[in-house]
C-alpha cells in the first residue's frame, strides 16, 4: 500500500508539472496568470516532472488525503476552460449590430502615429495613445495642479471594452473598462471610465472599442448600482472625472486584453 | 451560471498555479537546511536574548525572501533546526511582507508612498512580535506530524547526512513536503475562489463611509480573498473609495490571516499556536489601524 501510495503520488507531480507545461504550449496560460510569469511557473512544470521521475526510484512518503485534494486540484485543471476566452469574456467581439458604424468610422491605426511622437492624429487634433491604468496613475499620481493640467491639455485615445447596466444607462452613460493583473486572476483588478452615449448607441456590453477624446472633472456622481465584472476581485469606476467622446470604433480584441504594464511617460504601453 | 464555474475553476487553478513555484522553492530551501544548516548555529545565544532574537527572526524574510506559501516549510525547518519556536513564528509571519519583493510591489502599487510601505511593514512586524511574545516560552508550537518525521529511513535526528545520500534525500523530502503542503494550498485556494466568485459585491458601499467598519470590512476581505502577497497590494489600492487605513489592514491582515494560509497553518501548527495568532493579528491590525487613523484625523 505505501509503495502504491509512494508512486501515485510520483504520478501526480509528473501530472502537475505536465499540466503546467500544456497550458504554456497550448497558449491558455494567459487566462490564468500573467505571461510575465511563465518562466518561473514553467521552471516550476520543470522541476516537478523532473522530481516526480526521481521520486519513482526514491520513493515518498504522503498521506492518502493529500493524494485525494491533489487529485481534486488536476479535476479542477481539466475543468477550467484551456481555450482563450477572450480575455475571460471581458470583451467578447460581437460585431453583429456594428457594420452601420463601423462604415462611418474607418479606424485609425497605431502604424499611422506620427513616428516622433508616437501619437495619433485626427480632425486636426493629437491623441496620446494610453492605457486606462496608465491614465489612473496619472490622476492618483500626480498633485492637483498637475493633474488639473493633464485634464486640461491634453488628448487620449485608449483600448477597452463596454460595460452597460440599467444605472449608466438611465444616465446617457456607458462605461469603458480594461482589467488589470500582476500576478494572476485573482488579483486582477477592473478600471474604467465612464462616457456619455451621445450617438454611440451601437456598442454592446464585452465590444472592444478604442476611444478618443479627453478628460474632464465633474461633480462625483456615484453609482448606487454596483459594477460588478465576474471573477475580477475588484471594480473602479472613475466617478469625479467623465471622458468626453471626440470619437468611438469599434476595435477588435489586444492580442493581451489585460493591462499587464502600465507606465508613468510616453511612449506608454497603451 | 456555466461561466460563473469557469471562473470559479480558472480563479482557484490561477491561485495554485501562482503559489506552486513558491511552495517547491520553499520546499526545497527547506530541505537545504535540514542538510546544510549547522544546529549549532540557532542554539546561539543571541536568539535566547529577547530583543535581538527578535530582530533577527524579523529580517530573516530579507535572506529567505518568499511569500505566505513558502515561509512554512522554511519556517518549520528553522524551529526544527533549533530556533526557538516562537521566533520561528515571528519569521513565518513577518517573512511574507518585510522582504525585497513585498517592499517594491508596495511602493509601486500604493504610488510610490513611503508612508504605506513603512506603515505596512511596521504594522506586520509589531503583529508578527506581538504574537511571537505571547507564544514565547511555548515549546511545542509546531506540530511534529510533518513528511520527515513519518520517514523513519531518514536521516532526521542525526547531525550530517552522508554527501552521497544529499541529492536522494533532497529529492525525497521536497517532494514529499511539497505534496503535504499543496493539499493545504489547494483547500485554502477552493473557498477563497469561492466567496470570490460567489458572492456578492454589492455590500461595500455600506463599508465605505465609517473608518472603522470599513477596516473592519476590508480586513475580512484579505481574509477570503488571500491574495499573495507580493500582489495584494495592487488590490487593495484598487479599492480607491476605502480610507488608506482600511488599505493598511487589508495588506498587513492578508499575509498572516488569509483563508489559505490559516489552512495550510492548520497542517503546521498546533491549536494553541493557531488561535493565537488568529485573535492577537486581527484585534492588533484592527486596533492599530484605527489608532493611526485617529491620529491622523487629529493632525489633518
Amino acid at each position: 500500500m505505501k509503495r502504491i501510495l509512494s508512486v501515485l503520488a510520483s504520478l501526480l507531480l509528473i501530472a502537475i508539472g505536465g499540466y503546467i507545461i500544456y497550458l504554456i504550449f497550448s497558449g491558455s496560460y494567459p487566462n490564468f496568470l500573467s505571461p510575465k510569469f511563465i518562466w518561473l511557473t514553467g521552471s516550476c512544470g520543470i522541476l516537478l516532472i523532473i522530481a516526480g521521475i526521481a521520486s519513482i526510484f526514491t520513493g515518498l512518503s504522503v498521506k492518502p488525503t493529500t493524494i485525494i485534494i491533489v487529485i481534486i486540484f488536476l479535476i479542477l485543471c481539466i475543468m477550467a476552460p484551456t481555450v482563450r476566452l477572450h480575455g475571460l469574456s471581458l470583451g467578447n467581439i460581437t460585431n453583429t449590430n456594428q457594420a452601420a458604424w463601423k462604415t462611418r468610422q474607418k479606424p485609425l491605426k497605431l502604424e499611422n502615429a506620427d513616428p516622433k511622437t508616437g501619437r495619433l492624429s485626427y480632425g486636426g487634433i493629437e491623441y496620446i495613445p494610453v492605457n486606462i491604468g496608465e491614465l489612473y496613475m496619472m490622476l492618483y499620481n500626480n498633485p492637483k495642479k498637475k493633474v488639473d493640467s493633464i485634464i486640461k491639455n491634453n488628448n487620449y485615445v485608449f483600448r477597452g471594452f463596454v460595460y452597460r447596466n440599467r444605472q449608466l444607462e438611465k444616465k446617457g452613460q456607458i462605461a469603458v473598462m480594461r482589467v488589470a493583473m500582476t500576478c494572476c486572476i485573482a488579483d486582477a483588478v477592473a478600471l474604467g471610465f465612464r462616457i456619455s452615449t451621445n450617438g454611440i448607441e451601437p456598442f454592446k456590453n464585452d465590444d472592444w472599442v478604442k476611444v478618443y477624446g479627453h478628460m474632464e472633472r465633474f461633480k462625483p456622481d456615484r453609482l448606487e448600482q454596483t459594477v460588478d465584472i465576474e471573477g475580477i476581485a475588484n471594480t473602479d469606476l472613475k466617478d469625479d472625472v467623465m471622458f468626453l467622446v471626440d470619437r468611438i470604433e469599434t476595435d477588435k480584441e489586444p492580442e493581451e486584453p489585460f493591462m499587464l504594464d502600465w507606465k508613468s511617460k510616453e511612449p506608454f504601453a497603451y | 451560471m456555466m461561466l460563473k464555474f469557469d471562473m470559479f475553476a480558472i480563479n482557484t487553478v490561477a491561485v495554485i498555479l501562482d503559489a506552486l513555484p513558491f511552495l517547491l522553492a520553499g520546499s526545497i530551501i527547506g530541505t537545504l537546511i535540514e542538510i546544510f544548516l549547522p544546529e549549532k548555529l540557532f542554539r546561539h545565544k543571541i536568539f535566547t536574548r529577547g530583543a535581538p532574537g527578535f530582530i533577527i527572526a524579523l529580517l530573516l524574510g530579507m535572506l529567505f525572501p518568499t511569500c505566505e506559501c513558502g515561509v512554512i516549510p522554511i519556517a518549520r525547518k528553522f524551529a526544527k533546526k533549533g530556533l526557538p519556536q516562537h521566533l520561528a513564528v515571528v519569521y513565518m509571519l513577518a517573512a511574507p511582507v518585510i522582504n525585497p519583493i513585498v517592499i517594491i510591489s508596495t511602493f509601486i502599487a500604493f504610488r510610490f508612498s513611503i508612508l504605506m510601505v513603512a506603515g505596512r511593514m511596521a504594522v506586520s512586524a509589531a503583529a508578527a512580535v506581538a504574537i511571537g511574545l505571547a507564544l514565547s516560552g511555548t515549546k511545542d508550537i509546531f506540530r511534529t506530524t510533518g513528511v520527515e518525521d513519518h520517514d523513519h529511513d531518514c536521516f532526521c535526528g542525526t547531525d550530517e547526512i552522508p554527501a552521497g545520500e544529499r541529492l536522494p534525500f533532497l529529492v525525497k523530502h521536497s517532494a514529499g513536503e511539497f505534496l503535504e503542503m499543496s493539499k493545504y494550498l489547494i483547500a485554502g485556494a477552493i473557498l477563497a475562489s469561492a466567496f470570490r466568485i460567489f458572492a456578492p459585491k454589492s455590500v461595500s458601499i455600506f463599508f465605505e463611509q465609517n473608518i472603522a467598519l470599513s477596516v473592519l470590512f476590508m480586513m475580512a476581505l484579505a481574509v477570503m480573498l488571500s491574495i499573495c502577497s507580493g500582489a495584494d497590494a495592487f488590490v487593495a489600492s484598487s479599492f480607491m473609495k476605502f480610507s488608506p487605513f482600511a488599505q493598511l489592514a487589508f495588506v498587513t491582515i492578508g499575509p498572516v490571516l488569509g483563508l489559505k494560509s490559516i489552512i495550510m497553518y492548520s497542517g503546521t501548527l498546533k491549536r494553541r499556536g493557531l488561535v493565537l495568532i488568529a485573535v492577537i493579528s486581527a484585534a492588533f491590525v484592527f486596533l492599530i489601524t484605527n489608532i493611526i487613523a485617529l491620529i491622523a484625523g487629529q493632525l489633518l
